[in-house]
């Protein structure tokens, strides 16, 4: 495990691994259990105000902010967490402001960490749990917008007890301050309150006090009948400038003396430029100052970006040669076809599935392409020294892991970095650096900089950001079915080739005695990227299109097949009731030249079923309805989740209509939105999107619309008598 | 030397007659509220008015721009005097990522200046700027929503 503590961190570590051998509690358990990120974050402040719990200052004059260590890119979580802080610490809406957290281990996001590896701990294990999460999340260098866990683990488990946590202390410091017992004190906007004697303190004035009083462990939180912010669609505080243009975003970033640089790649990936050969005539345009080779590609530096870019696309150059720079797609499918037939790792085994060994009832293949993010605002970073630091301006969606990339790949010391974090033009997982694939165009920005020693901003065109990049996987699966007398499958035996990170996305969702799925677990060439939702995006396809084929074959309804292989009780079967009746869920082709298909998934914590209704206009599919039934526990922001399940279905129905990167010649083909088409207006269908009232903890939103689109979809199409196995369906 | 008048001031740039009008706002001028999506007029990111009509700024020459008036969203309205679709746009809360809206909103005025009660098909037609977020249905009814002056 990397652990690069700052001198402070080390400090305050080094004082609580000693205090935690003082307590007896020795060696590397101590020092986990005893992690003291609080004392991090209090020791790294500098500044006015105090903070009082975890990611709360409060100032003076009683303004809080909550320092958010999640990024913003569109998903308006930065609100959600303002929610559950402004709720628990009771203050007033306005009272309360959020800041981006710095880039630095006291502000890593251990809840994610314990999330996804310790579920629900209790007692001392949980301790543990949380000091190792942690630890772990600083290893990881982990302060990551992805995976949507902002709301459902940082926010839900770890800025709700700290702001409760931060009201008890308030409550703590005044019962000593008006010498009165705590509970005869209440707080209400900003202030504690002795009803009795009327007396009142601000949290301002306590803020100091507060910071000194033990910190509870378990604070109690509100009950959710008395919420007044979580359950509400309370505005995004960073709309206004984003609707007045006034919002900085990375391409923004404005320094003194700064020069730009665009960047062509060198064809293949893989390749390096080995010479420039028309160099003296680039250097010869106006405004242009130097040309850079940099990993992949060369760049041009200039005055203005656009003859920056201009020049680049004049140069001339050979590249070396690579052992990609022959593969095409038609390679790539037949590598996974081979590999499909070979042997072939176990991922997921239940039950007996010889039956479906000794006779397949439905068989299928499906292909998925490679898939570029296309976020509206290209990839770009701004470098320049200065104050004896490298500066660095970028949306990312990880900021920590981001700055210590920046730190190895310019070789200088991780203190020595100062990451800008800006909103995102767009994130979707492409700005999720890690690899070399998603943080080339910083590593490209750092050797430009190096290179002529003065600010640069480095930006991609919209067609290296399409081609150049790093990408959702290319994959294909195989799998095959044998049904009962009933129709419902008794065996199922599923394969497909690329890397899983969550294995249970290819484990159908369904009551099938025999389940058996395997993979290659390999690479399919292009750069790697989390792209929205992730292997969900081409599993959900590939199971949810398979069950379907299943259904057909027994001639049942679809949705009623779905049904009756979930449990009554599971989650699952309530989003499935609840888009069949939102969609009035019928079979056939109606008068209209209509017709329907449903697919189900359940990813990062919650579940949604998604029915799309769709004619045919010669070949060309239209889709004319999406019904969207999500289950994501409790609803933070209504208005957040509504517009993140709509984002995230037409997210992926562009992807399932239009989406599709090829390779040939080891390199991209598709480059700008004339060849990677995306929705517009004129694709739209009429969205309805409905969650289920729950209180069950919050699941993640943001890639919970995607998944299902591309099947739901597909399944109406088959209806419609065109079965796609194949994606994208146009083209 | 080309001589522009951008929402309502003079300024003079000394560049190329065939520097895209969006370079020129963003770099040498300095307004960054246009953005920069795709280069080839397709993405409409970069949408400005030039005499109230909707034109993507990336494919237009500087020199198209001579003697005619530029309106970037800087000048359709600010936080203190709002142009009705920005109060509609917040209203509708219809941002996401938020870094197509300055040319969506651009794109939705040039529409409503024609057009002052455009039916979903209209807007269909009228507005082909990528949203890649997919706010689509949002925006839909922050223009239906909004009423211009005059």
């Amino acid at each position: 495990m990397k652990l690069n503590l700052s001198r402070r961190s080390f400090l305050i570590a080094g004082g609580v691994i000693g205090g935690g051998l003082m307590l007896g509690i020795g060696g590397v358990a101590g020092y986990v259990a005893s992690h003291d990120r609080l004392g991090m974050q209090r020791a790294e402040h500098q500044g006015p105000g105090h903070i009082v719990a975890l990611w709360l200052r409060i100032d003076v004059d009683g303004g809080v902010t909550l320092l958010a260590p999640h990024t913003e890119m569109g998903q308006g979580s930065q609100t959600g967490l303002r929610q559950l802080a402004a709720e628990e610490l009771d203050v007033a809406w306005d009272q309360i402001r959020v800041e981006q957290a710095p880039a630095d281990y006291a502000y890593a996001t251990g809840a994610i960490v314990e999330g996804f590896l310790f579920g629900e701990l209790d007692g001392w294990a949980k301790t543990f749990g949380s000091g190792l999460a942690n630890r772990i999340a600083d290893g990881m260098n982990m302060q990551m917008t992805g995976g949507s866990t902002a709301v459902r683990y940082t926010g839900w488990m770890s800025v709700r007890t700290a702001a409760a946590a931060a009201r008890q202390m308030l409550i703590g410091a005044a019962a000593a301050s008006l010498g009165v017992p705590r509970a005869e004190l209440t707080t209400t906007d900003g202030l504690v309150r002795h009803e009795a004697s009327g007396r009142t303190l601000s949290y301002g004035e306590l803020a100091a006090d507060a910071a000194a009083q033990p910190v509870p462990d378990k604070p109690p939180l509100k009950d959710p009948s008395e919420w007044r912010y979580v359950g509400r669609g309370m505005g995004r505080f960073d709309l206004p400038d984003k609707v007045f243009g006034t919002a900085e975003y990375g391409i923004d970033t404005k320094v003194d003396g700064m020069r730009y640089a665009a960047v062509r790649q060198s064809g293949p990936f893989g390749a390096e430029v080995a010479s420039v050969t028309n160099e003296a005539e680039i250097l010869a345009r106006r405004g242009v100052e130097a040309v850079v080779t940099v990993d992949n590609g060369v760049a041009v530096v200039a005055d203005n970006p656009w003859r920056a870019e201009q020049a680049v696309r004049a140069l001339t150059f050979t590249v070396t040669a690579t052992e990609g720079d022959a593969v095409d797609q038609a390679t790539l499918w037949q590598r996974m076809d081979e590999a499909l037939d070979g042997s072939l790792s176990s991922l997921h085994s239940e039950g007996d599935v010889s039956p479906v060994e000794e006779r397949a009832d439905v068989e299928a293949t499906y292909r998925v392409p490679f898939l570029a993010h296309a976020p509206m605002e290209p990839m770009n970073c701004t470098v320049w020294e200065q104050g004896g630091q490298l500066h660095v301006s970028a949306g990312v969606q990880n900021p920590l892991s981001t700055r210590a990339f920046l730190a190895e790949t310019s070789g200088r010391p991780f203190e020595q970095v100062a990451l800008h974090t800006r909103t995102m033009g767009g994130g979707f997982g492409r700005r999720a650096i890690g690899g070399d694939g998603t943080a080339r165009y910083l590593a490209q920005g750092v050797q430009v900089h190096q290179a002529i020693d003065k600010p640069v901003q480095l930006l991609w065109s919209r067609e290296q950001d399409t081609r150049a990049g790093a990408f959702r996987p290319a994959d294909t699966a195989k799998l095959r079915a044998r049904l009962g007398s009933d129709g419902k499958p008794i065996a199922w035996d599923g394969a497909s080739y690329a890397n899983l990170n969550e294995v249970d996305q290819a484990v159908p969702a369904y009551r099938i005695p025999g389940v058996r799925v395997r993979g290659a677990q390999a690479d399919p060439f292009l750069p790697f990227a989390f792209w929205r939702s992730v292997d969900a995006s081409s599993q959900c396809f590939f199971v949810e299109s398979f069950i379907d084929e299943c259904a057909v074959q027994a001639g049942a309804n679809p949705l009623d097949y779905r049904l009756s292989l979930v449990d009554p009780a599971d989650r699952r079967a309530g989003v499935l009731q609840l888009v069949r009746e939102m969609s009035e869920f019928r079979t056939g082709v109606d008068g209209r030249g209509r017709a329907m298909g449903v697919a189900l998934n359940h990813c990062f914590g919650s579940y949604c079923a998604i029915v799309a209704e769709v004619s045919l206009d010669g070949d060309r599919p239209r889709v004319h309805h999406l019904w969207i039934a999500a289950d994501c526990g409790v609803v933070v922001n209504p208005d957040s989740v509504e517009a993140q399940l709509q984002g995230g279905a037409l997210y992926g129905l562009s992807a399932a209509l239009y989406g599709k990167v090829e390779v040939k010649d080891g390199a991209a083909v598709q480059s700008n939105f004339h060849d990677y088409p995306v929705v517009r207006f004129r694709d739209q269908p009429a969205l309805h999107v409905q969650t289920i009232q729950s209180a069950e903890s919050p699941g993640g939103v943001g890639e919970l619309g995607t998944p299902p689109v591309a099947p739901a979809v597909c399944n109406a199409l088959a209806v419609l008598g065109e079965r796609v196995r194949v994606l994208p369906v146009v083209g | 030397m080309v001589e522009l008048t951008i929402n309502g001031r003079s300024e003079r740039v000394d560049v190329e007659p065939t520097m895209p009008l969006l370079w020129v706002l963003r770099a040498e001028l300095g307004l960054t509220g246009t953005k920069f999506g795709c280069g080839i007029a397709q993405c409409g990111a970069c949408t400005v008015h030039l005499d109230g009509v909707a034109v993507r700024s990336c494919s237009l020459p500087v020199s198209a721009a001579a003697g005619k008036s530029v309106t970037t969203i800087e000048g359709l309205g600010t936080a203190e005097e709002p142009h009705p679709i920005q109060q509609a746009w917040i209203d509708a809360q219809v941002p996401q990522c938020g870094y197509c809206q300055p040319g969506m909103q651009m794109a939705a005025v040039a529409l409503l200046a024609t057009n002052p009660d455009p039916t979903d098909e209209d807007i269909d037609r009228g507005i082909t700027n990528i949203c890649r977020c997919g706010c689509y249905a949002r925006i839909r009814q922050a223009v239906h929503a909004t009423h211009l002056e005059g």
